[in-house]
C-alpha cells in the first residue's frame, strides 16, 4: 500500500528539504512505495486526510491522527539511525 | 546566470554579538547589501525565530540556521558568523530550551528544489568534526570561505 508522508518545518523550505531527502533515501533503500509531501508545519492539516506519517524538524503542538516523528537528528547528526528506524517501523506497519 | 551564494563579504569572523537579534541583524544586513534579500528579510527572520526557532545542538558544535519565507529573498545566499562569544537561540524542537551557539548561518533560500544539495551539504558540514574544528579555529576569512566553497558547491543557478 502506498504511504503518504508529510515532511514539515517552519517555512517548508530549508530543514524540511534536508529531512525529505533522508526520508526519500530510506524509502528507496527499503523499497517502500510512498509519496512525500513537503510543507510548512502550518499546512500539515490540509494533508490530514491522506497522511500516514508526519516527519518534522520543528515544534508541533497539535495532535494528529497519524504518528509524528521528530527529525531533528537529521540536522544534528545525533541518533540519526534511531529516527530512521522509527520512521521505518511506521511505514512497515499495517 | 550563476551567482555566488557566499563570498568574503558574507562572512563575519570573531564577531562579538550581544544576542541573537544582533547577529541576525548583522548577517541580514550583509545579505541585503549584496542584493540577496529584501528589506523585510531581517524582521521576518527574527519574527519566525520566535515561533520556529533554529538553534541546534550538534555533536561537535552548537549552531543556528535562521531563515524565513522565500518572499523576502531575492536570490539564494548564505551569511556566516563565527562568534567570539556565544549567544542563546531557542532549540528547534523546544522554545523553552536554550542553546548557546557560536556559529550562525543565516540562510536566504529562494528556490528549494534547486538548493537541496547546498542545504544538505551545509548540514553535513555542521556535523563534521574536522570541518567544524577548522571553522572554529580559523583566524582567516579566506580560509573559511575556501572551506565553504569546497563543501557547498561554489556556484549555482540563480
Amino acid at each position: 500500500m502506498k504511504k503518504t508522508i508529510i515532511v514539515a518545518c517552519g517555512t517548508g523550505i530549508a530543514t524540511s528539504t534536508v529531512a525529505t531527502t533522508k526520508v526519500k533515501e530510506l524509502c528507496k533503500k527499503h523499497d517502500i512505495n510512498c509519496e512525500i509531501k513537503q510543507c510548512k508545519i502550518s499546512e500539515v492539516k490540509s494533508y490530514a486526510d491522506e497522511a500516514d506519517l508526519l516527519v518534522t524538524t520543528t515544534i508541533t503542538n497539535k495532535d494528529y491522527d497519524f504518528p509524528v516523528i521528530n527529525a531533528q537528528s537529521f540536522l544534528t547528526g545525533i541518533n540519526q539511525e534511531e529516527t530512521l528506524d522509527k520512521i521505518l517501523e511506521v511505514l512497515k506497519s499495517e | 546566470m550563476s551567482k555566488e551564494i557566499i563570498d568574503l563579504d558574507l562572512i563575519e569572523l570573531n564577531y562579538e554579538a550581544e544576542n541573537k537579534e544582533d547577529v541576525v541583524t548583522r548577517l541580514s544586513e550583509l545579505l541585503e547589501r549584496k542584493g540577496k534579500v529584501k528589506e523585510s528579510f531581517r524582521e521576518a527572520v527574527l519574527e519566525r525565530e520566535k515561533s520556529f526557532p533554529t538553534g541546534l545542538k550538534g555533536q561537535h558544535i552548537s549552531f543556528a540556521l535562521p531563515h524565513t519565507d522565500a518572499e523576502h529573498v531575492k536570490e539564494t545566499g548564505l551569511a556566516v558568523a563565527l562568534l567570539k562569544n556565544t549567544v542563546q537561540f531557542s532549540s528547534m524542537d523546544d522554545l523553552s530550551k536554550k542553546i548557546d551557539v557560536n556559529t550562525v548561518v543565516v540562510m536566504a533560500v529562494k528556490d528549494k528544489s534547486k538548493q537541496v544539495k547546498v542545504l544538505q551539504n551545509l548540514i553535513a558540514m555542521m556535523q563534521d568534526e574536522e570541518i567544524t574544528e577548522k571553522l572554529q579555529n580559523s583566524e582567516d576569512k579566506n580560509e573559511i570561505l575556501k572551506i565553504f566553497e569546497e563543501k557547498l558547491f561554489k556556484k549555482m543557478e540563480a
